[in-house]
């Protein structure tokens, strides 16, 4: 036969209370955090308050929107929780209601006795209750609802112990309902939002940290020919490989073949509120037609343009009435410059390229040009120079209208000094002389510009003189510079086009 | 442009005898998988296009610039990407058009070309940074 177990001490006991409250608060704390499906996590704080306090009921009401009122979210116990979701609770005339309002735990011994007890619920459910303790729930600082407990069981009443229990439980709800509505609330916005993007006529994209995809609307999908259920093709695949490279710029992408459309795309990074990476949205417009239109437009410029000059340099080579013309002279000119503007804005000068020795090119048109323009030449040339690879013809334009410029600016009686030497990889040409014209400060002033026509724009007696600028875009389309340097009644010119190979 | 997975990456500097590299590359691969020679001949004349567009237009024959070439041979299908750091842009559809319309002078035709004998073609440019072109062919 086994031996009674022994009885506890009043102190034993406590302590036994006092551990299994503790547990039943970490399991709050834990339950709280481990998921954001509030009625599960309500039920089951609800269900250890009841057991700590030994009550035979327990629920939660929360206010309503207009605030006059009371609503059971939670009920465990006792009555059908069914029936107590139709009830609605006045906050003036309920004990629910008093602690919402004064924001104060309250014990009641006998509800019934008491004038603030709401009778209609005890009516629908057809249980009675007696003993109350309730006590508010806070989200954040306001006060929100109140739980509370029913009828202590064996007819006592509940005590301060059992109150600071529910104070603690009630944190517990409210730091729940908290989380709960604040994923609810991210979980609105995220469904709006991916609404709205859904509903763009631009494409978007949006890539995640470490490049993967994260969405793509419809118009990106039909943007890339994806069909119903393909989610990736490799048109996408380089796509979102490109994109980390096109930073906060606009760029094109242009899907010439199978469907012949343009996108512009403009992407922008973002970043968590902590500043670290999260990764890009592309935006991308469908500009197929813009583009086009713009081609058809520079196209019948450009060939407008070329006609009127060859009209103009037939009628210059054989004028009207057998004399030259000023006015006709002019026209020669705009022609040409806009000529060149159009040129320039069409893209690099298609070249024609083999190797070749640059001193020839450079000794045969200042020769020219020193014999037509009755200027004196000083040319040096470095030994062992490297070939070049370049259109001779096209270089020799570019030199031509560089030393038509030097014409220009050379003091009355001055002579050009011409020298080739290796610098680096590249074979330079220097143009030099002394100078005195007022054009001199006007092409220095223009260099400080950096757009695409402008930097060797020139204006000269109210015409615009596009000569320089043509010569630069000539080099830069062989991978070439130009530049102009001035210093105290000087001048130079400078050429550097790449080597072919190192110089012996 | 950052690596493709299942590509294989070539690195080249931006100069003539990369463009006979590349040929012979493509011709050996190509040949070795078994691809009939009346594709890889399309393959690899249109590589050599996008390879010269890239040393010549795009790279300006500086040799110090690098041409990255990514390609992935799968069993029916044959893709490849080329970029250039020139990073200038222009309009692929323009010169296209220009070709077919064009009776003068030599060169010009590498866009038409790469048109009319691959299946995919995509121009991607960041302006002042790179230009890719990715080329695509059923091998079937």
């Amino acid at each position: 036969m086994q031996p009674p177990a022994p009885r506890r001490s009043a102190g034993s006991r406590r302590a036994a209370r006092l551990r299994e409250r503790m547990a039943a608060l970490m399991d709050a704390v834990t339950l709280v955090n481990s998921t954001l499906e509030l009625d599960v996590v309500l039920e089951r704080i609800m269900s250890l308050a009841m057991r700590l306090t030994q009550a035979e009921a327990s629920s939660i009401l929360l206010t309503t929107a207009s605030s006059d009122e009371l609503t059971f979210h939670t009920q465990l116990g006792g009555a059908d929780p069914g029936q107590l979701r139709q009830v609605r609770v006045p906050m003036d005339r309920s004990l629910a209601g008093w602690v919402v309002k004064n924001d104060r735990p309250l014990r009641i011994d006998d509800a019934a006795a008491d004038e603030r007890f709401f009778r209609e619920a005890d009516r629908t459910t057809h249980f009675q209750t007696r003993s109350v303790l309730a006590v508010p729930v806070k989200e954040r600082d306001r006060v929100i609802g109140t739980v509370q407990v029913l009828n202590k069981s064996g007819g006592a009443v509940f005590d301060e112990e059992d109150e600071d229990i529910l104070v603690a439980m009630a944190g517990h709800v409210g730091t729940a309902i908290h989380n709960s509505r604040t994923y609810q609330d991210l979980l609105d916005e995220k469904r709006a939002l991916e609404a709205i993007v859904g509903s763009l006529a631009d494409g978007i994209v949006v890539t995640g940290p470490d490049g993967e995809l994260r969405q793509l609307n419809e118009a990106a999908r039909r943007m890339f020919g994806l069909v119903e259920g393909q989610e990736r093709s490799v048109l996408l695949e380089v796509f979102l490989a490109g994109l980390p490279g096109l930073g906060a710029t606009t760029s094109d992408v242009v899907l010439l073949k199978p469907r012949g459309r343009v996108l512009s795309v403009r992407v922008t990074p973002f970043n968590s509120a902590r500043g670290t990476s999260q990764g890009l949205v592309a935006a991308l417009r469908d500009v197929t037609e813009t583009r086009v239109g713009q081609r058809r437009r520079d196209e019948v410029f450009a060939a407008g343009l070329h006609s009127l000059l060859h009209c103009v340099e037939g009628l210059q080579a054989s004028p009207p009435g057998g004399t030259p013309d000023a006015r006709l002279e002019r026209l020669h000119q705009d022609a040409r410059t806009l000529t060149w503007f159009s040129d320039i804005e069409m893209g690099p000068v298609r070249l024609l390229r083999r190797l070749s020795v640059m001193e020839e090119t450079v000794r045969s048109a200042t020769e020219t040009w020193s014999s037509a323009a009755g200027i004196a030449v000083e040319l040096e040339v470095a030994r062992d120079l490297p070939d070049v690879y370049v259109d001779t013809k096209q270089l020799t334009r570019a030199l031509e209208l560089t030393l038509a410029a030097c014409a220009r600016l050379l003091s009355a009686g001055g002579r050009l000094r011409v020298a080739l030497a290796l610098e680096g990889k590249s074979v330079i040409t220097r143009l030099e002389g002394e100078s005195d014209s007022v054009e001199l400060a006007s092409i220095a002033s223009l260099l400080e510009e950096r757009q695409q026509v402008d930097q060797f724009l020139s204006i000269a007696g109210g015409q615009i003189d596009l000569s320089l600028a043509y010569a630069r875009h000539i080099l830069d389309s062989h991978g070439a510079t130009l530049d102009f340097e001035r210093s105290a009644g000087t001048f130079r010119f400078r050429f550097a086009v790449p080597s072919w190979r190192e110089a012996s | 442009m950052i690596p493709l997975r299942g590509f294989t990456r070539l690195e080249l500097p931006a100069e003539l005898a990369s463009l006979a590299k590349v040929d012979a590359h493509f011709r050996s691969l190509l040949s070795a998988a078994g691809v009939a020679t009346v594709v890889s001949e399309d393959i690899v004349l249109s590589v050599n296009e996008a390879m010269n567009n890239a040393v010549d237009h795009g790279s300006r024959y500086q040799r110090d610039l690098t041409i990255t070439v990514d390609y992935r041979l799968d069993t029916d299908r044959f893709v490849l990407l080329l970029t250039d750091p020139g990073g200038r842009t222009f309009d692929p559809g323009y010169f296209r058009e220009l070709a077919i319309r064009k009776d003068w002078a030599i060169g010009g035709r590498g866009i038409l070309i790469m048109h009319e004998l691959m299946d995919e073609l995509l121009f991607f440019f960041i302006p002042g940074r790179s230009t890719t072109v990715m080329l695509a062919k059923a091998l079937g």
